[in-house]
């Protein structure tokens, strides 16, 4: 085995140019275990982070206080089922406005006040996507 | 007669000044033509078949220039770091400035290291790492797809000495400014590989991502396995977007400190980007200063594939060697993702290993592409990016410890 290798690595170069074979091994091993404990640690911080932020965020929505009579909205026309998350962020702030926009503009025009209670997130049964979830996805990934 | 005899000798000066005379009047200038014709294939196949030709085609074009007899646009001999005796005395950058032609000084950015972490700076502006944030687990995928870079080097060690080895190796992480990056570092120019080489088989391999990898994948994988649908990713809030590359910047330049400007510049650009109060910089970083340093790294990386570095044995090696390790790579993701799959009861499609090869977001729309072939409505793709962003830090950790424990 030893020939073997000696021959091949003659190949090319003087097998005095090249690494000793137990270094390779070495070098592999010790790379290989780097690049994953490098990695793990920061598996474990975000992991930590993201449970500190769920935790905050469970938290502040416990202590919101319900919105006092807001103007609009109404019981929703189709039962909504699944709830993912409860919405927090400033992106979310985005959605509940428009949605909230969308409904007031729907009492505006059949004269009915509507409140909104609660938004959220829906799926149909069965886990699969929604028809225009299902669109969109489809419009991104089938190009390629 | 005295003007005539003038003209004539001025022909004749020009003549044997020309590069046809060169091209035609030596071993070697046949061998500069040979590379010409081989500049021209590489144009082909970014103009015509789309192989990454941001890249492929300055790089090709580079090769042109850089082996036009006389046009003194490159000299390999001020790279090498060897004086008129034979003695290394370390590169004499003053020298290039003042001797060097356009590559060598466009050259400069490449082997002082300064166009790859430029490139990962566009890079971050660029990259969401939402996916990964959501599902942290994904970087042990990007992690395991660095095994291609570490068993290639196993293979490379047999033919090529250790800078050579590694520089080679790193093809396997499938990110061509990390190639570029530590290729540069490690190999002087004046062995028979270069960096040019390397950047040629990381590219051309790179554009071959669609064709190398779904046979791997639906051969390590059943199509019970590729049938699995994964759960909705959770929402990552802004906060924790923005803490991530701070934290990723600490703790990979604290462990892996010759990792820091990769991984720092990728990360700066991403904080960039989640700060949503830089829009000018993210701006010039992702367009202007990302397209400069593009052309600057292609053209000037090309130069170095003179008619030594690539008519020779070593660079179908090298070629050979770079399936070697993208196919490793993604075996490796796909491998782990197998395991994944099992430890978590099915919950986890192995397919989205592959994307851990950093090719983004190439690997992860073949991960998108195999699994919508068994079921079109099985949507993995932003599971895969999860993979692929880890794979692009992951790369650059093992682009860091290559540099620390090969030494030139």
């Amino acid at each position: 085995m030893n020939f073997q290798l000696s021959a091949l690595r003659g190949f090319l170069l003087p097998a005095a140019e090249k690494l000793p074979f137990s270094d390779v091994v070495a070098i592999t091993f010790t790379g290989i275990t780097v690049v994953f404990l490098g990695l793990i640690i920061l598996i474990i911080f975000i992991t930590l982070m993201g449970k500190i932020f769920a935790a905050i965020n469970k938290k502040g929505n416990e202590n919101k206080t319900p919105p006092a009579e807001k103007p609009v909205i109404t019981p929703a026309p189709a039962p909504v089922q699944t709830t993912q998350q409860p919405l927090s962020d400033s992106d979310d702030d985005e959605i509940i406005a428009a949605i909230t926009a969308a409904v007031a503009m729907m009492s505006a025009q059949d004269g009915t006040t509507y409140k909104v209670k609660s938004i959220r997130q829906s799926r149909p049964s069965g886990g699969a996507r929604p028809a225009w979830a299902m669109a969109g996805l489809r419009d991104n990934t089938t190009p390629f | 007669m005295g003007i005539l005899e003038i003209f004539l000798n001025t022909i004749k000066d020009l003549w044997f000044e020309s590069g046809f005379y060169t091209m035609f009047g030596s071993v070697d200038g046949l061998k500069s033509l040979a590379m010409i014709a081989i500049s021209f294939v590489f144009m082909y196949l970014a103009i015509a078949k789309g192989f990454e030709p941001l890249l492929l085609l300055p790089i090709s074009f580079g090769m042109l220039l850089t082996n036009i007899p006389g046009a003194g646009m490159y000299h390999p001999e001020l790279w090498t770091g060897l004086n008129e005796l034979g003695e290394h005395v370390g590169i004499d950058y003053g020298r290039i400035l003042h001797d060097g032609g356009l590559l060598d000084i466009l050259y400069m950015g490449v082997k002082l290291q300064i166009y790859p972490p430029l490139i990962f700076l566009g890079i971050g502006c660029m990259t969401d790492f939402g996916p990964l944030i959501a599902n942290p687990k994904s970087f042990l995928l990007g992690a395991a797809a660095q095994g291609g870079i570490f068993f290639t080097f196993i293979c490379a060690a047999l033919f090529f000495t250790g800078p050579e080895a590694a520089s080679i190796a790193i093809i396997g992480g499938a990110d061509g400014p990390t190639a570029i990056y530590v290729s540069s570092k490690l190999l002087s120019g004046g062995g028979a590989i270069d960096t040019g080489t390397i950047a040629l088989a990381a590219y051309t391999y790179m554009a071959l991502v669609p064709i190398i990898q779904p046979p791997i994948m639906k051969a390590l994988t059943s199509k019970k396995e590729r049938l699995i649908k994964m759960e909705q990713l959770r929402v990552v809030s802004k906060t924790e977007k923005v803490i991530f590359p701070i934290a990723v910047t600490l703790i990979i330049s604290l462990l892996i400190p010759s990792a820091a400007p990769l991984v720092g510049m990728l990360m700066f650009g991403n904080l960039l980007k989640e700060s949503g109060c830089c829009a000018r910089l993210i701006d010039t970083a992702q367009n202007a200063l990302m397209n400069i340093i593009t052309i600057f790294l292609g053209i000037s990386v090309g130069a170095t594939t003179r008619a030594d570095k690539v008519i020779n044995k070593e660079f179908i090696l090298v070629m050979a060697l770079g399936v070697v390790a993208f196919s490793l790579g993604t075996a490796c993701g796909v491998l782990i993702g197998k395991i994944m799959c099992k430890v978590t009861g099915g919950k986890v499609n192995p397919l989205i290993g592959s994307a851990g090869v950093s090719a983004v977001p190439m690997a992860a729309r073949i991960s998108q592409k195999v699994g919508s072939q068994e079921d079109p409505s099985n949507f993995l793709l932003m599971h895969a990016m999860g993979p692929n962003v880890a794979g692009v830090i992951g790369s650059a950790v093992a682009a860091g410890v290559l540099l620390s424990v090969i030494h030139v």
